[in-house]
């Protein structure tokens, strides 16, 4: 879904398969044309677990709607914050094996430093704040996953109030 | 909160119960009580006709549970094993607090860990407070602490 805001554009995806870095990011700069500058972010799944284990499969499970709401409103949120043309947040759900992108954040803007701000800035709202259920598998069997202490400490950086989750 | 039985059920000297749920509500609704009986204790459903604050006086007594309508609710997130998913419960029609219906599921699914504060309703999409009051025809959800992306 795209949305634009005063000649601005938001885009929220949820995935359900890998997601198609290359034509994400030229999609995103096709839709602010003549900007100087486009940041991008992958987070990528991790080979192994936060206790060191190998992981076999990392399971996002999603809400029909407040998912898709969630990353909309983050997405729009770093829009309004930043001088930037355009943000794209992508995110998957289901499961997805080590190395696979999970997230696309990518900001178009007139200058690198709002665009790299602004892409830091959605990252840190979608840590904590996506509306995801994370679960691992493996040797260990299958584990639930909540955001961590640095996740909470990274958000609380924007000085802002929870908007409204 | 510990409530008493105006009406004891029965003269068997059931003289004091604890409302295991929220205490923040008037009106009609079923709480979690803990019932105390001569050393013995039991867990049952009550319908409680007026809740207030802990160590006052709790009007009402057992008795049947309300007819209502019929509702879907769902679950997300780790709190959905417990339930497989979904669950269909009688809500009143006058409307049930969400911490009612928290204490409701608990007791009718024996599952304590819906009663987290943790655990949010999300009524027709909208994550909301434990005061909220559901009504009969809401879409009415239980979600887990997000983990985030």
């Amino acid at each position: 879904m795209t949305r634009e805001i005063q000649g601005q554009s938001v885009h929220a995806e949820l995935a359900t398969s890998a997601i198609d870095v290359a034509a994400q990011l030229e999609e995103l700069r096709l839709r602010a044309p003549g900007h100087g500058a486009v940041v991008s972010f992958q987070g990528t799944v991790r080979s192994l677990t936060k206790q060191g284990e190998p992981l076999e499969q990392l399971i996002l499970d999603h809400h029909p709607r407040m998912t898709l709401a969630s990353l909309q409103r983050i997405a729009e949120a770093g829009l309004r914050r930043f001088e930037v043309s355009a943000v794209s947040v992508v995110h998957r759900c289901g499961a997805m094996t080590p190395g696979e992108v999970i997230v696309l954040v990518g900001v178009a803007s007139d200058h690198r430093r709002e665009a790299f701000l602004a892409a830091d800035y959605v990252m840190d709202r979608l840590k904590t704040e996506a509306v995801f259920w994370k679960r691992e598998l493996g040797p260990f069997g299958e584990r639930w996953i909540e955001p961590t202490e640095r996740d909470m400490m990274d958000r609380e950086r924007w000085n802002e109030e929870d908007a409204g989750n | 909160m510990r409530g008493f039985l105006a009406r004891p059920a029965s003269p068997a000297a059931i003289t004091e119960y604890n409302v295991l749920s929220d205490d923040q509500w008037h009106g009609v609704m079923p709480c979690v009580c803990q019932i105390k009986s001569r050393g013995l204790q039991a867990r049952l459903i009550l319908a409680v006709t007026s809740c207030i604050r802990y160590g006052k006086r709790v009007s009402g007594g057992p008795g049947p549970m309300v007819d209502g309508e019929r509702m879907q609710i769902e679950f997300y997130g780790r709190i959905a094993a417990s339930f497989g998913g979904a669950a269909q419960v009688e809500i009143p029609e006058a409307g049930l607090p969400v911490s009612g219906l928290k204490a409701l599921l608990a007791s009718r699914f024996n599952v304590d860990a819906v009663l987290h504060r943790a655990v949010r309703a999300a009524v027709n999409n909208e994550f909301v407070p434990e005061s909220h009051v559901i009504r009969p025809g809401d879409t009415v959800e239980f979600l887990s602490p997000v983990s985030g992306g």
